[in-house]
């Protein structure tokens, strides 16, 4: 059976049977975007695999319970916000600076935590500025409060619709867009000074 | 509703005719139906003389929003009211002209929201209040720029990629759920509550805990190696040697507890009174008695216990198990 090919509906319903490629599977396909979000609301490497571990490790353990009436990536999203989000809330780690992890202690640790914005088929010039201008939404981002930075990354980085941001943050549909204008707003605040 | 100045252009005769500028107004206020903006588009489509009505009425809307903001003196509302009649109703006048006065003077200073501003870029405004829109951006320069920043913004945030996590990273998942579910598959089903389920929380779970757990493991292992070391590396100490040496220090601390007990417990002088004790209570044959039922009846419940236990048990369905089924 070639895996790939199969839905997630179809791999969660065969991992609930306790087929281990189905959960490799659907490791495979969600790795990096939850990654993604855990590394931008904590802006930490070693501590944002570790949540997306255990983010994993805590929906494949509650495999049986997903309904599939619901999407998968919706679920699993679901998990690992909650997941962050209780993490933050327990170390109020809320700031984050994109020159390195706050919890550094050397400089080649604070090197491995720099955020590195990947740039693709640019001159040296354009990369340079595009790195820049990535870097400056990255230290605005990581000044919002947790909720708006989830609704920030799960509309901007993943490009989830609205419906489905409010339904893996658990918030009704105005609140969504509310978090999200607001969330705009302050951004618009923090990078005023590009504009001018 | 459409006027009936009607024109031949082959077109059904609802479309043949000419919007009014009540219609275009309506349009470009966005309070058409959904039919009716779907008509009066359609209509425009096709009409040069309605396009161009539409495009007259779009630049007088541009005219007008981009209007700057003129404000009456600071003293201008009380001189007005003054002037009023200073009769019966004159009070409802007053809060007339002064909503009058300040519905004009929001007007005349409005600008596009920035969560109208931001749904208008994201594609979020219903079709028929765009053109309003459109019509307001042509005509004004501060929203005009603002979309521009909030253009920005929404590509700048396009710009941010997925990020990938460290190499290892899906073998390191894989390795521990399979860990979780092998421990699943042979726990016992009666120690599922207690000792195991105990061990398996205590199982780390991150490379923080493995580190933490191998680092308060390091010091004491170190140790224990370095002195099995010092002692095995003498010539005189051999492991049988070192074993008689432990059994023979083994005997000696419990000779030792034993007659510690001895002395401190069974011949104590507490323990000699409760010797006399029980021998006069024997002594008297209403104590004797109930002595014997008490431990009788205890004894049979003791037997009962048993009995219900091995031989009699019933079926009870362990609320994990209820749980995973």
């Amino acid at each position: 059976m070639d895996y790939a090919e199969l839905s997630d509906k179809e791999l969660a319903s065969l991992a609930a049977q306790g087929r281990q490629a189905a959960f490799g599977e659907l490791l495979r396909r969600y790795q990096r975007p939850i990654f993604s979000l855990v590394f931008r609301m904590v802006r930490d490497r070693s501590l944002a695999e570790d949540l997306a571990q255990e983010a994993f490790i805590r929906a494949f353990g509650a495999i049986r319970s997903y309904d599939p009436r619901y999407k998968f990536s919706s679920w699993i999203f679901k998990i690992a916000n909650n997941h962050t989000i209780d993490h933050l809330r327990k170390r109020k780690l809320d700031t984050v600076s994109i020159h390195g992890s706050p919890h550094a202690r050397t400089a080649r640790e604070e090197e491995e935590t720099r955020l590195v914005v990947e740039s693709g088929g640019e001159s040296p010039q354009e990369y340079v500025e595009h790195k820049e201008l990535g870097s400056q939404i990255e230290h605005a981002i990581g000044k919002l409060r947790p909720e708006y930075r989830t609704a920030i990354l799960l509309r901007h980085v993943e490009g989830y619709p609205y419906d489905e941001i409010a339904e893996i943050m658990e918030l009704p549909l105005g609140t969504v867009k509310t978090y999200l204008h607001r969330a705009r707003s302050e951004l618009k605040e923090h990078l005023a000074h590009l504009t001018q | 509703m459409l006027d009936t100045d009607d024109f031949s252009t082959g077109f059904p005769a609802e479309m043949n005719r000419h919007l009014t500028a009540e219609q275009i107004q309506a349009l470009l206020d966005g309070h058409l139906s959904d039919g009716e903006f779907a008509d009066a588009q359609e209509h425009v489509a096709f009409c040069s003389r309605c396009h161009a009505d539409l495009e007259a009425w779009q630049l007088l809307y541009a005219e007008l929003g981009g209007l700057p903001e003129i404000a009456p003196s600071p003293d201008f509302a009380a001189r007005v009211l003054e002037q009023m009649p200073a009769q019966e109703g004159a009070a409802a006048w007053r809060r007339k002209v002064r909503s009058w006065i300040a519905v004009r003077g929001r007007g005349a200073m409005e600008h596009l929201s920035p969560e109208r501003l931001q749904d208008y870029i994201e594609g979020l405004i219903p079709a028929r209040q765009v053109a309003r829109i459109e019509a307001h951006l042509s005509g004004c320069r501060v929203c005009r720029s603002d979309v521009a920043v909030w253009q920005g913004l929404f590509e700048g945030l396009g710009t941010l990629q997925s990020m990938e996590p460290a190499e290892g990273f899906y073998e390191r998942v894989m390795a521990q759920h399979r860990v979780l579910q092998l421990m699943e598959a042979w726990e016992p089903a009666a120690a599922r509550i207690s000792a195991f389920a105990r061990v398996k929380r205590l199982v780390p779970r991150t490379r923080r805990a493995w580190a933490a757990v191998a680092g308060l493991a390091m010091p004491p292992l170190t140790i224990g190696s370095v002195l099995l070391f010092e002692m095995f590396s003498h010539p005189a100490l051999t492991p049988g040697y070192l074993a008689s040496f432990l059994s023979w220090k083994v005997t000696e601390l419990g000779t030792a507890l034993g007659s510690a007990l001895m002395d401190g417990v069974v011949e104590s002088a507490a323990a000699f009174q409760a010797y006399a004790l029980i021998d006069f209570l024997s002594g008297s044959p209403l104590i004797a008695v109930t002595g014997t039922v008490v431990f009788a009846a205890l004894s049979a419940s003791a037997a009962w216990i048993l009995y219900a236990n091995l031989f009699h048990s019933r079926r009870t369905v362990h609320p994990y198990a209820q749980a995973s089924s």
